[in-house]
């Protein structure tokens, strides 16, 4: 396991090497970039009606985090237009367990 | 009231609210019928997606941070920063009985105003053609109804045969004779028109239906004012649903009409989706856009069915120049192909297959023994006037040997011309062959001699209609039926008057 010091010795002694010193700004860049997808792709942004409890919420990311297998943060929103239930998105995975979307889905069914 | 909640309750039973998981995505950048997509990184190949407007689209382009997508209908309402949900599935045409007769989108949606199709089955509009081991040689005959191809080009079910021409040359022509051929067999018409003008669609629709063909016929339309990734998508659609009917055994013909457009809508496609582009702007993969469509026309053998799709793809050609790159990518493909010429149509030969540069390289195996008889020759002595019918002019200098073959190579020509909606039975068609080919029109002059097969027929169908019944039924020139067929021609020739 190389360290994190060794990693950018690394990065450096490459850049110096091909002469590119001068582009360490824009690798610095995109390196954040990355780390900011990383810290999107561990957020769970959770939409329910009304605040969650600290019992519930320490319940939800337990079960997220088995279920994604990944350790993720949870970032609340509150949106009343969801009536009830929860909607929780990690990445571009939605998990919809909202009124809202119940209804939408009798909604269909009728106009089927 | 109280029945308006019982209907409601109804129609609910059975519901249950439940969660959904989705994938979504969100829309970076739309135009041109094209949608780049950011997130989605489990989206696979040719999935379906579901915009917010309600319009479906398919995935294309899968690269490092976006996928590229084309809307398969309204543009209207998609716009950038929506949500794009993934649905997982791959695209899917309805098939099934309630198909016949209607007339479809590159979707499966009815165009005709008859109302909602029941579908029975749900196809893949993708699917890998029949392996090796499922199939068996194509043996047996489609019969087209038109004697030049009939006679000199047969085609079996489950061949691929193209028909190749410039514009106004018939290639539709033929295709829509061989659907109305079918309309009293058992098989499964699937015309699809990709790119073609929405009245030369209605003139078709009219005329399958005047001729009681379109029972039998699925018509599946892109026409030139759609989206060209529903254009792309039609020949695939069209094929979808033929094989819904193979896997029930029974037998198919789809003609595509035309792949010259179909390739063009894909270059445009491609070129929007930017990937690199190569001869003539098409992209890397135009050979396998053909490729693997028309490997889907197939015959099974009888443990997988016995069922078969014939295919019959038209190319448009610019200027009879067969060397272009979509054409030459066809005919390599195809099993033969129906090269019809401009100079022989605007000459009155018609239909104006060539005959010299026609082939069908699977289907004499598939030729009935009748046919094969009585057209073996014919091909010989056609071949022979071919090469001599530039001296045709110098007809005082010849010797007599060679007047002759040209005589009789002229009046076969004439013997093979037949009009658009003219279609003719096996049995009438070998009656006409074999009696010009026998020489019973000798004393005529060349442009005597379509009249008086006509009439030849005419007066067989009502002094011995059993000949061509026969013919019809057992297939093969017994001696009992030759004697009969020269029996009855000599005789209309002792009353034939000009």
């Amino acid at each position: 396991m190389q360290t994190a010091q060794e990693i950018a010795d690394g990065i450096l002694m490459l850049l110096e090497k091909r002469g590119l010193t001068h582009s360490l700004p824009e690798v610095i860049s995109l390196l954040s970039e990355h780390q900011a997808a990383q810290k999107k792709f561990n957020i769970a942004i959770i939409r329910t009606a009304i605040e969650l409890n600290s019992n519930e919420r320490d319940m939800i990311v337990e079960e997220l985090s088995a279920l994604f297998g990944r350790q993720l943060q949870i970032e609340e929103h509150i949106d009343e237009t969801i009536i009830g239930g929860m909607y929780i998105q990690v990445g571009d995975t939605v998990l919809d367990y909202t009124v809202s979307n119940n209804l939408k889905q009798v909604q269909d069914r009728l106009e089927k | 009231m109280a029945s308006f909640i019982e209907e409601l309750e109804q129609h609910l039973n059975g519901y249950k609210p439940t969660g959904v998981l989705k994938h979504v995505g969100s829309i970076l950048e739309v135009g041109d019928g094209i949608v780049t997509v950011t997130g989605l990184d489990n989206a696979k190949m040719a999935e379906v997606l579901r915009f917010s407007n309600g319009s479906y689209g398919l995935v294309l382009n899968l690269n490092r941070e976006t996928i590229g997508a084309v809307v398969l209908g309204e543009l209207e309402g998609i716009e950038s920063g929506q949500q794009v949900e993934a649905t997982g599935q791959l695209l899917e045409v309805p098939a099934g009985e309630a198909m016949l007769g209607r007339i479809v989108n590159a979707l499966g949606q009815p165009l005709d105003g008859k109302g909602p199709i029941k579908h029975e089955k749900m196809m893949s509009v993708e699917k890998m053609a029949a392996g090796v081991i499922t199939r068996k040689a194509v043996e047996v005959p489609l019969q087209t109804g038109v004697k030049a191809i009939d006679a000199l080009i047969p085609i079996g079910r489950g061949q691929r045969e193209l028909i190749i021409g410039d514009r106004q040359t018939g290639k539709s022509t033929i295709a829509i004779q061989t659907i109305m051929n079918q309309k009293e067999t058992e098989m499964v018409c699937i015309y699809v028109a990709i790119g073609q003008k929405a009245s030369f669609v209605a003139q078709t629709v009219a005329l399958l239906e005047k001729e009681g063909a379109l029972a039998n016929t699925i018509i599946v339309v892109a026409d030139a004012a759609s989206a060209a990734a529903l254009q792309y998508l039609a020949p695939y659609s069209g094929t979808a649903m033929a094989e819904y009917f193979l896997e029930k055994g029974r037998d198919s013909l789809i003609v595509y009409d035309d792949l010259s457009k179909h390739a063009w809508a894909y270059r445009q496609m491609s070129l929007l989706l930017r990937r690199p582009s190569g001869r003539e702007a098409y992209p890397g993969d135009v050979f396998y856009l053909h490729s693997r469509l028309l490997e889907r026309a197939c015959r099974l053998n009888e443990k997988y069915g016995g069922g078969s799709i014939t295919a019959l793809p038209i190319i448009e050609t610019q200027a009879g120049d067969v060397s272009a790159y979509i054409p030459t990518n066809v005919i390599s493909i195809t099993d033969g192909q129906i090269y019809l010429e401009a100079d022989l149509f605007y000459s009155g030969i018609r239909p104006a297959v060539n005959v010299g540069t026609s082939v069908s390289r699977v289907g004499s195996a598939a030729q009935t023994k009748a046919m094969k008889k009585v057209a073996g020759k014919m091909k010989i002595e056609l071949s022979q006037y071919r090469e001599l019918a530039a001296f045709a002019q110098f007809a005082s200098d010849l010797d007599e040997m060679t007047k002759k073959t040209i005589e009789r190579g002229g009046r076969l020509t004439e013997i093979l011309k037949q009009g658009p909606t003219e279609l003719l039975s096996l049995g009438e068609q070998v009656l006409q062959v074999w009696a010009v080919s026998e020489g019973y029109a000798n004393s005529l002059a060349k442009t005597d001699v379509q009249a008086w097969s006509v009439k030849l027929l005419e007066y067989v169908k009502t002094s011995s209609p059993e000949i061509i019944e026969k013919l019809n039924k057992e297939k093969v020139l017994s001696d009992e039926v030759l004697a009969m067929m020269k029996k009855a021609v000599e005789e209309f020739n002792n009353t034939y008057v000009k």
